[in-house]
């Protein structure tokens, strides 16, 4: 586990996340190469790179902009980032794209000519933003944990996460909503709230889940999840999950696709650019399918490494900070992200229910790539201010 | 807030509290960090269970491919007359056609119907509203509008919603049924209709240079859709011919309904030709050719890996006809032009070769006596029964040779009025006995005796006839001059290779009508067809063999350098389907009666009238009388052969329901077609 890190002075880059995002990056283009190769009938495959590169090169000048602001900017930042994203959610109710609406049955894109934008995304970094700042505000004030505080604590936080949700189930998004559930989850933990809380908490999150699924599996459950306003296309998600090979559906057809894919792979693959399992938008939220088989299960297990190295680096940023307000927000990071990797890969192996979301750093699709190169570009900041914030001090937390 | 900020930073400085170092932060963190480190595990071993454990089975099952055929069509066969000039071609006409690819959506083919319904425009009279409504519907933009007019939208399965979203669109409510919308339907629902992997045409008709140019040049964006061939069937020699090759279905109308389900398990496609009437019905095996095949490999995708021309296909083989394409021509012409006035209901000729059963000519026109209409029926020879009258006799008189009741040199009976009880019936010169005169055989034949025939069919019935008695006769009699008629075709199928044909009409028999088998020894009764009377007459001309008509003379190649008429695949062999046994005495009664019909001496002869046809005519006329809606006609028929010595054609006529005082109808039309039949087709022999 984490001890004591040691950061050199002149180290204010954190040169291994740099080399992860690239080496991420790099895979990235290499799938959506082979994608976009394979899949004739969508756009060219240079234009497909090429697009994705103009992607890249926005994310780092994020991350370069974001890497600038130092926390106290970053703290005065949060409400107006809150509100820009909260604004644009609720101007996507009206103005979503048709056409993606049609394919994907989410009100969730803006499109202007050529160019789609998902608020959600960029959503997700304002929220941790807020959440951050609204723990770290509530810890100040009453330093001392009481139960009744915590409480309170839970209370703001949901009410912060409150708006985000309904605005999402009203553009028909449940996956983008989860994935706010997870970074909540992730700060509730780390906000230091009782066990007496968590624990509870965190057994009734796991009836819950027990439950669902044991709706989801019936008839009558279904009906009555049906009253709370579940879709047709949620409960086909459930059941290409759990009987994959029999539906020959939409659905079921993209999993049992990606499952033929991967497990096609076996141990080493069938190498790069040799693909013969079409599996539908396998440039987006498909594209582990692609890692999987043409560099099978070494290659997906070295990318898996990848990310837990990512992973590992930006929780040892965080051990090394002296700020709590980058501590939940790192936190929030590493949970948006942790969440992304596990869903993609987890649905694209059947581990995990289908939802629309991006593999981070790799899936084609500019959004999701700012929203994650904007939370690299926090974690950054933190290591990059974290000598010459004029707030350190000498200790850090230990 | 920044207020706030600066104070809870400063303050927190100042008090140089180092609070993250009491947080609870550090452990919980680690905490993630384990959640991490356990989900990426179990990713890991999911991983392994997929790409290790069931690794092979995933192998198996991507490298699986399937195998699938496609067939292309070839041109089908044309038909050529005896002569060999074409009377049924094929005339390629562009077309434009749209190939289903393996993994098209319906969406897709929206998307492509809407393209191409901006380019051309097709047909969309046989386009249903419902047809309409899917076309709209396929985009799901459109049906996603409806959602608020449909009861329930959201909990019906996507198959129900979109019935649903179709019938509300059907009404007409949604959008206008404009013609634009119509065009893009009807070429929408051509697509969706067609199976996948296969061709199907999307415009076959008066397809415009601006359309295969504008076609040509968005072909990149419509998935599919090419410029190809449609082979549509020709006539170089008129449509005349029509009436006896029959048609073929086209490609809008698809396979005939009756014979569809029959016809797709033989490998035809829904929109493809196929013979629907007469020869091109009759002869589609052999007129379709044999479909090149190819092999599709598709692999566990249904993408094509491979395609292998596995068979080149055949095209059709031609038909070379025994008709004479001038002569039946001729004959169509003089047929249409002998209309009667009055009830008369249409005129029907067959010229036949009596030795091979070959149809030379064959014409016919239906007349609707309401309206003067005269319609081309070529086919009427086959399929409409007559009652012809005397012409028939000649089979009468072979049934008393054969039952022994005559004679070949003792045939004399007296010609009187026939009394049964109050019934009288005579023949045509004796209507009340003032012409009572012995005749043999052949006599009665060349006089058309009725008295003769009846006391012919009395004798063999075993009727004792006493005048004025009632007639007590057995109604075997029915079944036993029946028995003769069959055995020339008269009252059974002539076998001919043409679908369609009649067997004529036999009346009810038993004692009850027993008066009636008076009648059928002179041909009143039963009603033939044209062409049985044309089977009858080569009978007795060739010695007693009944034929079998054709049409088709040969099954021919195509000649690969020139693409006409190649080398003889079969021939179609002259069949008997029995043989009339009688003895040369026998034959030569009737043969002998017949040329006397039109050669002899007797003042009572009935086909004088063809004494001047060179070479010499046999014949036998008939006149039934008939009714025709409760009115009087008189039916005229006549069977004939020439030359009378060494028979080469056999032309037999009919005309039903002419106006009562008709009497060389027939005969003049027989001396016409003669005439055009020795000019067309050869050369009159001893000229």
């Amino acid at each position: 586990m984490f001890r004591r890190g040691s950061v050199t002075t002149d180290n204010r880059i954190d040169w291994s996340i740099i080399f992860c995002v690239l080496m991420l990056a790099l895979i990235g283009l290499g799938s959506i190469y082979v994608a976009a190769s394979h899949d004739t009938g969508t756009t060219s495959v240079v234009k497909a790179v090429v697009s994705q590169l103009i992607w890249y090169a926005i994310g780092t000048i994020a991350i370069v902009v974001i890497m600038q602001f130092d926390s106290e900017q970053l703290w005065k930042l949060v409400p107006y980032a809150y509100g820009v994203g909260l604004f644009l959610l609720f101007a996507v109710l009206f103005l979503y794209s048709r056409s993606y609406f049609v394919q994907t049955g989410a009100k969730s894109w803006f499109a202007i000519g050529p160019f789609t934008f998902q608020p959600s995304e960029i959503m997700k970094p304002a929220y941790i933003l807020m959440e951050a700042k609204v723990i770290t505000e509530h810890n100040h004030n009453q330093p001392v944990h009481t139960i009744r505080g915590d409480w309170k604590l839970i209370g703001k936080l949901l009410l912060w996460t409150l708006p985000i949700v309904i605005l999402l189930r009203l553009q028909n998004d449940f996956g983008t909503t989860v994935v706010f559930l997870a970074i909540l989850g992730g700060l509730l933990i780390v906000s230091g709230i009782s066990w007496k809380i968590l624990g509870p908490g965190i057994l009734l999150f796991i009836a819950m889940v027990a439950t669902a699924v044991a709706l989801v599996a019936t008839k009558p459950g279904r009906v009555f999840l049906g009253h709370l306003g579940f879709q047709d296309y949620q409960f086909a998600r459930i059941d290409s999950w759990l009987h994959p090979a029999s539906d020959s559906s939409n659905q079921g057809f993209q999993l049992w696709q990606s499952m033929k894919a991967v497990g096609s792979g076996g141990l080493t693959g069938t190498g790069f650019n040799v693909s013969k399992v079409y599996v539908p938008v396998r440039e987006s939220d498909m594209i582990f399918s692609v890692m999987g088989e043409n560099f099978g299960f070494v290659g997906g297990t070295l990318l898996i490494l990848l990310y837990f190295l990512l992973i590992y680096e930006m929780i040892k940023v965080t051990f090394q900070t002296k700020n709590v307000f980058y501590a939940y927000i790192s936190t929030g990071v590493i949970m948006m992200i942790l969440f992304h990797v596990v869903e993609n890969i987890g649905m694209s192996i059947d581990l995990i229910p289908m939802t629309g979301i991006p593999l981070p750093f790799i899936s084609q699709g500019g959004s999701a790539l700012i929203g994650n190169m904007i939370g690299i570009g926090l974690i950054m900041s933190m290591q990059y201010h974290n000598q010459s914030s004029m707030f350190s001090t000498e200790k850090q937390f230990s | 807030m920044g207020n706030f900020f600066g104070r809870f930073f400063k303050k927190r400085t100042r008090a140089n509290q180092p609070e993250l170092a009491s947080s609870k932060i550090p452990f919980r963190l680690n905490l993630i960090f384990i959640l991490v480190g356990v989900l990426f595990a179990v990713l890991i071993w999911k991983l392994a269970d997929l790409q290790l454990i069931q690794g092979n089975y995933f192998k198996s099952t991507v490298n699986q491919t399937n195998n699938s055929t496609t067939y292309g069509n070839v041109p089908r066969g044309q038909i050529y007359d005896a002569t060999g000039k074409l009377l049924v071609g094929n005339k390629p006409e562009r077309a434009i056609t749209y190939t289903k690819g393996p993994k098209v959506k319906t969406v897709d083919m929206y998307q492509t119907a809407t393209r191409l319904g901006n380019i051309i425009k097709v047909p969309t009279d046989r386009l249903t509203k419902k047809q309409i409504a899917q076309y709209y519907v396929a985009n799901p933009k459109n049906q996603e509008k409806l959602k608020n007019r449909i009861k329930n939208y959201a909990q019906l399965d996507p198959d129900q919603q979109q019935a649903a979203a179709v019938k509300l669109v059907k009404t007409g409510d949604v959008v206008p049924f404009t013609a634009d919308l119509k065009n893009k339907a009807a070429i929408f629902n051509s697509m969706s209709g067609a199976y996948r992997l296969s061709t199907t045409y999307i415009k076959y008709d008066r397809v415009s240079n601006q359309e295969v140019a504008e076609v040509g040049e968005h072909s990149s964006e419509m998935p599919g859709v090419q410029v190809g061939t449609n082979w549509m069937r020709e006539y170089p020699d008129g449509d005349g011919i029509k009436t006896i090759t029959g048609t073929v279905t086209s490609n809008k109308t698809g396979l005939p309904d009756n014979r569809v389900n029959q016809l797709l398990a033989q490998g035809y496609s829904q929109n493809e030709s196929v013979g629907n009437s007469n020869l091109e019905e009759s002869y589609e095996p052999v007129l379709r050719g044999s479909k090149s095949q190819t092999d599709i490999k598709l692999n566990s995708n249904n993408q094509i890996i491979k395609q292998v021309q596995k068979y080149k296909g055949n095209p059709g083989d031609n038909l070379q006809l025994t008709i004479n394409a001038k002569f039946q021509s001729d004959l169509q012409k003089l047929v249409k032009g002998a209309q009667a006035g009055g009830n008369a209901t249409g005129t029907y000729a067959v010229a036949m070769n009596p030795h091979t059963g070959g149809i030379i000519g064959m014409a016919g026109v239906d007349r609707d006596p309401k309206t003067n209409k005269v319609t081309e029926n070529d086919i009427g020879n086959i399929n409409t029964a007559i009652t012809m009258g005397s012409v028939v006799k000649g089979a009468t008189v072979y049934g008393a040779l054969r039952s022994n009741v005559i004679t070949p040199t003792s045939s004399t009976l007296t010609d009187m009025p026939i009394k049964n009880g109050g019934t009288i019936k005579t023949s045509w010169f004796n209507k009340n006995g003032n012409a009572n005169m012995p005749v043999d055989a052949s006599t009665a034949l060349e006089v058309s005796s009725n008295s003769y025939m009846m006391q012919l069919a009395m004798k063999e019935a075993k009727f004792n006839y006493v005048p004025g008695a009632p007639l007590n006769m057995s109604p075997d009699s029915f079944n036993i001059q029946r028995g003769f008629f069959n055995q020339f075709g008269l009252g059974v199928k002539t076998g001919i290779d043409l679908p369609g044909e009649s067997a004529g009409i036999e009346g009810p028999g038993g004692f009850a009508n027993i008066g009636k088998a008076l009648d059928e020894s002179f041909g009143n009764y039963d009603g033939y067809t044209t062409l049985q009377l044309a089977q009858y007459m080569s009978t007795i001309a060739n010695g007693g063999y009944r034929m079998k008509p054709h049409i088709v003379q040969n099954v021919r190649a195509t000649n690969p350098k020139n693409g006409e008429l190649g080398a003889v695949k079969n021939t179609i062999m002259p069949q008997t389907l029995n043989q009339v046994p009688m003895t040369p005495a026998e034959s030569n009664v009737i043969t002998r009666g017949f040329y006397q019909v039109v050669h002899g001496n007797n003042k009572y002869k009935t086909g004088g009238a063809l004494s001047d046809i060179s070479p010499e005519v046999s014949a036998k006329t008939g006149t039934a009388q008939t009714f025709y809606n409760g009115q009087q006609t008189v039916t005229l028929s006549l069977a004939s052969y020439s030359p009378s010595t060494n028979p080469q054609v056999v032309i037999a006529i009919a005309m039903p329901n002419l106006p009562i005082d008709a009497e060389s109808n027939n005969t003049n039309l027989a001396k016409d077609i003669y005439k055009a039949y020795w000019s067309d087709v050869q050369n009159a022999p001893g000229k």
